[in-house]
């Protein structure tokens, strides 16, 4: 499901305009940005919570100039979804190979 | 730590910044967290512009070992639903560290015998010339100064790095001489030594001043006889000093704009005795998200194979051509200087070989 269709289908859902749900999710994003940037953990009771985590640096040899390679620390997103949506979608694509 | 936010949070702020009723914000969040579920559940993916993919990743089953018991277990194959955060959100994110870059720590160590003195005897050295150029008036005097203290650290050089006090005595010899004169230290304050970057700085600027240092020599015995050989080689100083104050800016942002606007100011007095040896450079472009030395190359000369005259340009501030900061300042020199031209094939081929050697070195 694409971005497209994703925002056909909320609109389907929902009793408003689709500029509207397009500027509501707009903002959302931002709030989920910002709250991020500032370190702060995001939690959606029956989704998941996103947080900013530290990956640490860390020395990699290259593999054909077997030179040891610093590579330095990043900060990334982590998602965890929720026990239900965890369970709900551990055995439920069994068609998919 | 960290504090959260939760939905009830999250609402309460949108519906303040979009004068919506809560009602319809909270609406608006059950009905698109149920909508990325009937897609995760539908298609196992959805992409959502400006946040990221949810996606259904497959585990398959594999064996695992209870440390205490020794039992062997088999945990099934299974979905797990993943995020990939959008690349730009991502990148924003990172912000904090975005200004690291990989390091190769072989390379580094064979460059891993900087002479701190010397390193500073040349700082100060290019900014004693900086302070002395603006007073055309006595040329003679200039000269004189600015001669002196080339020989001796040249000889130092020559004499090689186990002596060190000599050329911290040229450093202090300098204070002697030009009391008036702020040393750098005062003028700049360099961070402390324990920040990495400043190491690889001052072996770039060591480098750099050796370079110099043989350059200036060769051209003050080939033009001792010349009456106007101190002009030139003041100028032919001024235009080279730019490179070690731009490796400077590698430690702080801010005094890199200060410097580079003390040193233009020079370089365009005297730009009219080097028009016929030097070629100015037609333009400086800053490295941003996505930019490449081969698009920076295909748009000035019309063929990216010539990036390698970009990153012999500025070799000095470019550790890895395929791995270049961001907000790293570059200049573009003058076709001539290189003899770069997209329609001649003897140019390009040239430019190919040394390519393919640069390709080699920084695989």
């Amino acid at each position: 499901m694409n971005n497209k269709e994703f925002e056909k289908r909320l609109a389907e859902k929902l009793p408003l305009k689709s500029e509207v749900i397009q500027q509501i999710s707009e903002e959302l994003i931002k709030l989920i940005e910002q709250s991020l940037a500032q370190d702060q953990t995001v939690q959606f009771t029956e989704f998941g919570t996103f947080e900013m985590k530290k990956r640490g640096e860390r020395i990699t040899k290259h593999p054909s100039t077997k030179n040891r390679i610093l590579i330095p620390p990043k900060l990334i997103i982590n998602f965890s979804p929720v026990k239900s949506i965890k369970d709900n979608f551990k055995h439920n694509q069994s068609d998919e190979s | 730590m960290s504090h959260k936010i939760t939905d009830t949070e999250l609402i309460e702020l949108l519906s303040a910044r979009l004068n919506l009723s809560e009602a319809i914000t909270d609406g608006f969040l059950k009905t698109y967290i149920g909508v990325i579920c009937e897609g995760l559940a539908e298609d196992g993916i959805v992409k959502i512009t400006g946040l990221g993919t949810f996606k259904l990743q497959k585990l398959e089953s594999r064996k695992i070992v209870n440390i205490q018991t020794g039992k062997e277990q088999i945990i099934p194959a299974h979905y797990k639903v993943a995020f990939t955060p959008d690349k730009d959100l991502a990148f924003r994110l990172n912000e904090p560290f975005a200004h690291l870059t990989t390091i190769d720590l072989d390379e580094e160590e064979l460059k891993e015998e900087p002479i701190e003195p010397i390193a500073a005897a040349a700082r100060e050295y290019f900014d004693e010339e900086i302070h002395e150029i603006p007073l055309p008036i006595d040329i003679d005097t200039t000269h004189m100064q600015v001669e002196s203290p080339i020989n001796y650290t040249i000889e130092t050089n020559k004499e090689s790095s186990d002596k060190n006090d000599a050329s911290q005595e040229v450093g202090s010899s300098y204070k002697e001489k030009y009391v008036d004169i702020p040393s750098p230290e005062e003028v700049k304050n360099y961070p402390a030594k324990e920040h990495k970057g400043y190491m690889v700085a001052s072996v770039l600027l060591l480098l750099v001043a050796i370079g110099l240092f043989t350059l200036f020599y060769i051209r003050i015995s080939s033009l001792k006889s010349d009456k106007n050989a101190p002009k030139a080689v003041i100028s032919e100083n001024i235009v080279t000093t730019p490179s070690p104050l731009v490796i400077d800016s590698v430690i702080s942002d801010k005094t890199l704009e200060k410097e580079i606007k003390l040193t233009d100011t020079p370089t365009t007095s005297v730009e009219p005795v080097l028009s016929d040896k030097k070629y100015e450079p037609i333009a400086q472009e800053s490295i941003r998200y996505g930019s490449r030395l081969t698009l920076l190359a295909q748009k000035y000369y019309g063929n990216k194979h010539f990036w390698c005259y970009i990153f012999e340009e500025n070799k000095s501030e470019i550790q890895n051509p395929n791995q270049i900061p961001i907000g790293t300042v570059l200049v573009i020199p003058d076709p001539r200087k290189y003899d770069i031209d997209a329609r001649s094939a003897e140019s390009v081929a040239k430019a190919k070989q040394y390519t393919d050697e640069l390709n080699g070195r920084y695989k």
